[in-house]
């Protein structure tokens, strides 16, 4: 299969559901429900923006919640469900992301944006790890990225600051008041949020997300036209080690205090896993649901303790073995449902510039 | 009194119907040529047979005993043995090995391990190699071998002269007498159509998965096979072909 | 430093036979069994277990379990990787994590927190050493050490020797093909499957006599496995003792040099042979499955 069969194949697809024949790249960039979707995001971003002006700390302090698994869902997706790259590891950046912000705090960088670089640290880190990381395959990477969780833990319990598994805090924080604290940490998790989740969108509606649906139909053949297989998973993974450093950045502040062990905890997988694997992997919007799925059972749940991560784990095996493309998967195949137009289409003007054959070529 | 009978057999890959309700029979003894052109549905016949594909309908009966639906090695437990097409030998384990997986089904009869060796004397001296350093003879011989240790009432033998020199095809061909004379039924696929017609008793062609012409081997002639193999109209057969070249 | 090379190469004893079950599963299935650390913790809670409650000896204890274990091998194999194996890789990893939060919490959730060990049950002998030439060894450590290279043995004659080792391979190499040739590949799979699982109960035995355990260890333990699957070529049931072994002298290597560098020490080794095989390839011993199927 070629690169470019996809497009061909997929400016027929959406001529056919355009009512007007209008010029094909418009057609294939955006439908009316596309425009709608993203309207409705647009006002629901705003009203989570006002929201603190009428709620109060616990809201703001859930909400936050809610940011952080959506920044997971959304990243890990991407890995798993977009390059096929399964990790069971991510923790080690989350955790990562909070211990680089504590350092980058202990030196005096201000607090909240030391949450920002911290993940850029983190992701800066990623690139050399990816390396090595991608060259492993399925059940190997998984566990391999597991194994380097762990290692990541070890080397920060080694830095005196974090007084080993006792932990620290983000004692900064402590300087701030604490409403203003809130707002801020709940408007920067927001903001995360809406800018990871518009990321992925762009993302997946560049020439990185034509290469990776090459790369999900036949990953030999995409290589073999010329897509750069390794560079378009390398691109993916170090957005998936940002988001969740970021997530864990976050995390730390909403919680202030930093116990190496509750972050480089494997149980964020277990969380990340069921949200993505419940709501659709490989789908757009099926992580964000199945954050939000798992936010309101966690909710309401999240109380039964030790039973409810036994209905998580037992979720996650049968939905991998009945019913493999989730909530959003399954709308999907059913009746076409799509809000969002991501995936096997581009732009046209942009398949012309970068000419045929050539060579893909992911630079970030 | 037939050993095997097939009927009404269809078999899918998909969307494409690879055969088309077919039915035959072979008789304790007998040896049955299917011929028929690339993609005729021959092996998917074969393999339906088999029971090692499973998109599959109509009925297989062997010694009167049902085998519609029986999983792949079950047949093989009662008696219905076949040859692969391109051998599909395990090529890590030795040749040994691989003979007495066969034999592992524990039908007794005269063919074990040892009897293969004497029969294709030449893989005695091979019995330890891993069988991706065989030739293609040796190796046939030992998908053939390991096939026949399972003592089977039925052998289906997919193109195994395929890529052989004659005088290696010959030896191959050397056993069928002897199942002749012990009562099995035989299933050969042959492309060399001058061959399949010197070793059978009876040949069924095959074209687009439904069978076109069958009868005995000395009452058809070679022009009828050609045409029916090419789904030409009789009369019609002065097509030069290069496929053909063994026959002339 | 005898001293050291000696707990080190005791200590590779247990991690070859953590590691054993995890390799056969991958060898003969493709599947990394992401629970393979959890079975091991449960099998170590179920001996205890049954030495408590019905009072028996420890070492019969032990017998009992295994059964059990091979039972729940065949379960696992015709409930989970059976029908996940169709679906691919994504959905192996995916189902046996989930399988571990779940054995790993239903263990919490019958057992309860407290940090368990068998080593009461086995009174004198948890304790008891030899002294070879000045240097004191555990009994335990030897018996397990052995224990290892037994079962590994084993494992390997009856793979390679056996009518049973055949249909195992046969099916591992080409499943289609192993029943065209009279062998019941689903059969095979699944005693495949429990053998590994009583190999896992062997492991979980001697972790339970040599250290303590809790609820949620099967994480490191599947970590240990794993890295010494992967030091050993990754897919070779003989390579797990090597692998065992540099695992246990480089961890026993790293504490010596830091406190923390126990772990740190194996993660380490673990990373530089995995990143050797990466770059030259040949630490990888010829996989029993074919790559395509
Ligand atoms: N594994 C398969 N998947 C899809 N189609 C197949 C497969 N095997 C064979 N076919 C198709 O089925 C038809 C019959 O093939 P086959 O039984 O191999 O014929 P023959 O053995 O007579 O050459 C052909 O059209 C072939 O393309
Ligand atoms: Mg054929």
């Amino acid at each position: 299969m070629s690169l470019s069969s996809p497009f061909s194949s997929a400016s027929t697809e959406f001529a056919h559901m355009a009512d007007t024949p209008t010029p094909a790249y418009r057609v294939r960039r955006w439908t009316p429900r596309a425009k709608i979707t993203v309207l409705l995001f647009a006002v629901a971003v705003a009203a989570l923006a006002l929201a603190p002006a009428v709620t109060g700390a616990a809201f703001m302090d859930r909400a936050v919640a809610l940011f952080v698994y959506i920044l997971l869902a959304v990243t890990w997706n991407a890995l798993a469900g977009y390059a096929g790259q399964v990790s069971v590891g991510q923790q080690g950046f989350f955790g990562l992301g909070a211990y680089v912000t504590i350092r980058l705090s202990d030196a005096g960088l201000p607090v909240f944006p030391s949450l920002v670089v911290a993940a850029l640290v983190v992701g800066a880190i990623a690139l050399p790890v990816s390396f090595v990381m991608l060259r492993l395959k399925e059940g190997e990477f998984a566990i391999g990225m597991w194994v380097l969780a762990t290692l990541f833990h070890l080397l920060v319990n080694l830095d005196p600051l974090i007084q080993g598994e006792t932990g620290v805090s983000l004692i900064a924080l402590n300087a701030v008041p604490a409403e203003t604290r809130n707002l801020v940490i709940y408007l920067m998790a927001l903001v995360s949020a809406v800018a990871v989740i518009s990321a992925m969108f762009l993302l997946l509606r560049s020439r990185i997300g034509a290469a990776l649906q090459a790369i999900r139909d036949d990953e030999a053949a995409a290589h073999s036209v010329g897509v750069n297989v390794f560079r378009t998973k390398q691109v993916i993974f170090v957005f998936a080690a940002f988001g969740a450093a970021l997530a864990g950045a976050l995390w730390l502040a909403g919680n202030v205090s930093f116990q190496p062990k509750a972050y480089f905890s494997v149980q964020w997988m277990a969380y990340t896993i069921f949200m993505v694997i419940v709501g659709g992997i490989g789908t757009f919007e099926g992580a964000i649901l199945g954050a939000i799925v798992f936010f309101l059972l966690e909710t309401f749940l999240g109380g039964y303790g030790v039973w409810y991560l036994l209905v998580l784990g037992a979720s996650a095996i049968v939905m991998a073995l009945g019913f493999p493309q989730g909530i959003w998967g399954y709308l999907k195949s059913r009746h076409g449902l799509s809000l969002v137009m991501v995936g096997r289409h581009l732009e046209a003007p942009e398949t012309k510039k970068s000419g045929k054959g050539s060579g893909w070529s992911a630079d970030g | 009194m037939s050993v095997l009978e097939i009927s009404d057999l269809t078999a899918r890959h998909g969307l494409l119907t690879a055969v088309k309700g077919v039915s035959f029979s072979v008789a304790p003894g007998e040896v049955v040529a299917l011929v028929g052109a690339n993609g005729a549905g021959k092996s998917t016949l074969l393999r339906s047979i088999a029971g090692a594909h499973l998109d599959q309908g109509g009925r297989v009966t062997l010694k009167g005993e049902d085998l519609t639906g029986c999983d792949a090695h079950k047949r093989v437990q009662r008696g219905l043995a076949l040859v692969p097409e391109g051998r599909k030998l395990f090529s890590q384990m030795n040749v040994w090995e691989n003979l007495c997986l066969g034999a592992q089904v524990g039908r007794s009869g005269d063919w074990t391990p040892e009897r293969i060796f004497d029969v294709f004397d030449n893989l005695q001296k091979r019995r330890y190699s891993a069988c991706t350093h065989l030739s293609g003879g040796e190796q046939q011989a030992v998908a053939i071998g390991r096939a026949l240790v399972s003592n089977p009432d039925v052998i289906m033998l997919d193109e195994v002269s395929l890529g052989l020199s004659p005088a290696i095809v010959d030896r191959v061909y050397a056993v069928l007498p002897e199942l002749r004379a012990s009562g099995t039924g035989v299933v050969v696929v042959e492309q060399d159509l001058g061959r399949a017609l010197s070793v059978a008793d009876r040949v069924i062609c095959m074209l687009e998965g439904e069978i076109v012409l069958q009868g005995r081997a000395d009452s058809l002639s070679r022009e009828e096979i050609i045409g029916a193999y090419f789904g030409l109209p009789p009369g019609s057969e002065d097509h030069a072909n290069p496929a053909m070249g063994a026959m002339t | 430093m005898i001293d050291i090379l000696l707990q080190g190469v005791l200590l590779g004893g247990y991690y070859a036979l953590l590691a054993v079950g995890l390799a056969f599963l991958y060898s003969i299935m493709g599947i990394i069994n992401l629970a393979h650390g959890s079975f091991a913790v449960l099998a170590a809670y179920l001996v205890l277990a049954m030495a408590d409650s019905l009072g028996i000896n420890v070492w019969l204890a032990v017998l009992a379990v295994l059964p059990i274990m091979a039972v729940i091998g065949a379960l696992v194999d015709r409930l989970i990787f059976e029908p996940v194996q169709k679906g691919g890789q994504l959905l192996s990893v995916l189902a046996t994590f989930g399988l571990s939060v779940v054995i790993d919490n239903l263990i919490f959730q019958i057992w309860g927190a407290n940090t368990r060990t068998l080593a009461n049950a086995l009174g004198d002998l948890a304790w008891a050493s030899w002294e070879i030439g000045g240097l004191w060894v555990g009994k335990i450590s030897v018996y397990i050490l052995l224990t290892a290279v037994g079962l590994l043995t084993g494992l390997t004659l009856l793979i390679a020797r056996t009518p049973l080792g055949r249909a195992i391979r046969a099916t591992a190499t080409d499943p289609d093909t192993a029943g065209l040739v009279g062998v019941d590949a689903r059969r095979a799979r699944t005693i495949a499957s429990a053998l590994a699982f009583v190999a896992i109960g062997v492991a979980g035995a001697a972790l339970g006599m040599r250290t303590t355990f809790t609820p949620y260890a099967g994480v490191t333990q599947l970590l240990f496995a794993f890295q010494a699957a992967v030091i050993g070529g990754s897919t070779s049931v003989r390579g797990t003792l090597f692998g065992g072994i540099v695992l246990g002298l480089a961890q026993t290597l790293g504490a010596t040099i830091h406190t923390q560098g126990f772990l740190i020490g194996g993660h380490l080794v673990f990373f530089a042979a995995l990143f050797l095989r990466l770059q030259f390839g040949t630490l990888r011993l010829p996989k029993l499955r074919r790559a395509a199927a």
